[in-house]
């Protein structure tokens, strides 16, 4: 399996500190880019500014709630930009909100899952997240 | 229930409304114990009484005690007494009408409902972080402290992991009216199936048997069924004592004496600790427990869960025991194609 390019999109340093521990934890080999709001999630994948030289990452971690530009919005430009579209976007997120999940599945996101309440079951998460998305999963070579 | 006007003495005679049963007090120490509907003038509101009486404080108030909302408004003049007082009236006897008592009740419920939801939903936030970091604490630096720390530290997660668990079945309990689904007929052996599957480990871990007689098909929301026998089956393996839980799940045709209104009688009977019929109603409580947590660690929310679950398909739970010799939890639920 190679070095997995993940980017993490999330606001809270408590919870981004989380997903690093989870994924050593974990065993999975990875390269984390974290973007703090949605802005700047934006610019990392449609590549703007000083993230030009930014990599198309292999799996998207998209918190829901984000000052500024929310995670939602991130997630519709994602889906409707005719390369990136094809990164899988994980919506993270402690929302369990009915209305959250139907708005994120209609926004085409590839899953919804409900920020795990201990570390060890997020490290279970993040486990079968890189099993199913960087090993079953057959996605398209290349950009 | 009376209207009592107690107010001041030159509005008190013309305040009586004619449409109302009302009686004119001279003080505040004539209401009676069921007077809910009181109107305060200026005077008697300077009373010590008077004060204890209004809710908001201040002057010139109208105060409606007892009921379920309190509703004020500026009292001026005796003519503007007559008329409030007719509106008042209004409202008794609206508040009295069982149609609208129905309603009232309903939303106080849902309500409570919400208020439930938001609260246990808006403390798993902080609490997942007093959990993740005691945890990562514990698994970093657990090494590095002295047992006195460790002791501390672990008593923390304890208590986080602890209160989560509270949370969840909370919003399990508080969801089950407003997240429910609709009733259809569904079996309730599949449902026993599902329960026992998301048990597996417990019943694996305490070497459970289950005695199952076929269950009919019932009307009922298929999550909430498999919830209920969960609900059950934990608590029958939880409270089975020292030996390895002996549960038996049976249905008989409802007691009409017990449960009328036809359906069917589930029983989940346990051979285990068994309780004092005292506890009988108080164990179908929220957060109610019998035993201590060092004797047996539970939220106190299974029972309640279930007869939440079981009130909801209009069927009615209870349960009997005896301490030492095991309980039977039986239910009534209704049978498919006989109508909720």
């Amino acid at each position: 399996m190679k070095v997995a390019d993940i980017l993490l999109v999330e606001d809270n340093p408590g919870d981004v500190l989380l997903v690093r521990k989870g994924l050593e934890r974990a065993r999975i080999a990875n390269r984390l880019t974290v973007a703090t709001d949605g802005q700047q999630a934006l610019d990392i994948l449609f590549r703007r500014g000083e993230h030009a030289d930014a990599v198309v990452p292999d799996l998207v971690l998209l918190d829901l709630n984000l000052p500024g530009i929310d995670g939602r919005e991130v997630l519709r430009q994602i889906k409707e930009h005719e390369t990136l579209r094809k990164v899988p976007v994980v919506v993270l997120t402690s929302s369990d909100a009915e209305t959250d999940i139907l708005r994120s599945y209609e926004l085409h996101a590839n899953s919804f899952i409900r920020k795990p309440p201990t570390l060890d079951a997020l490290q279970q998460v993040l486990q079968v997240l890189s099993d199913y998305w960087f090993v079953i999963v057959k996605l398209p070579e290349g950009e | 229930m009376d209207v009592v006007f107690c107010a001041c003495p030159d509005a008190a005679t013309e305040a009586t409304p004619a449409s109302a049963e009302a009686r004119t007090v001279a003080s505040v120490s004539e209401l009676a114990p069921d007077d809910r509907v009181v109107v305060l003038g200026p005077a008697a509101a300077t009373s010590p009484e008077g004060r204890a009486l209004l809710l908001g404080g201040g002057l010139d108030l109208l105060v409606v005690l007892g009921a379920p909302v309190a509703a004020r408004a500026r009292v001026a003049a005796a003519e503007d007494l007559v008329s409030l007082g007719t509106i008042l009236q209004e409202h008794v006897d609206a508040q009295l009408d069982p149609e609208h008592q129905a309603t009232e009740l309903e939303r106080a419920r849902a309500d409570l409902q919400l208020f439930a939801y938001a609260a246990s939903h808006e403390l798993q936030e902080p609490l997942r972080m007093v959990a993740s970091y005691t945890e990562l604490l514990c698994d970093e630096f657990g090494d590095q402290l002295d047992p006195q720390a460790r002791r501390y530290l672990d008593f923390a997660h304890d208590g986080a992991r602890r209160m989560q668990r509270l949370l969840a079945d909370l919003l399990t309990y508080s969801r089950i009216q407003s997240r429910g689904g609709p009733l259809r007929p569904v079996s309730a052996d599949a449902a026993v199936d599902g329960a026992l599957e998301a048990l597996g480990a417990e019943v694996r871990r305490t070497h459970a048997t289950i005695a199952r007689a076929p269950l009919p098909a019932v009307l009922a929301d298929e999550r909430q069924l498999v919830q209920l026998f969960e609900a059950l089956l934990s608590n029958a393996m939880t409270f089975a004592g020292a030996a390895p839980p002996q549960v038996r799940i049976d249905c008989t045709p409802p007691d009409p004496a017990q449960f009328a209104g036809g359906g069917v009688e589930i029983r989940v009977t346990d051979g285990g600790l068994g309780f004092d019929m005292r506890h009988a109603e108080r164990i179908f409580d929220v957060f109610q427990r019998l035993h201590t947590r060092d004797e047996i660690d539970g939220t106190g929310m299974g029972l309640a869960i279930a007869r939440r679950i079981v009130e909801r398909h209009g069927g009615r739970i209870s349960a009997v025991g005896e301490p030492g010799r095991g309980a039977t939890v039986r239910f009534t639920l209704p049978v498919a194609g006989e109508g909720p």
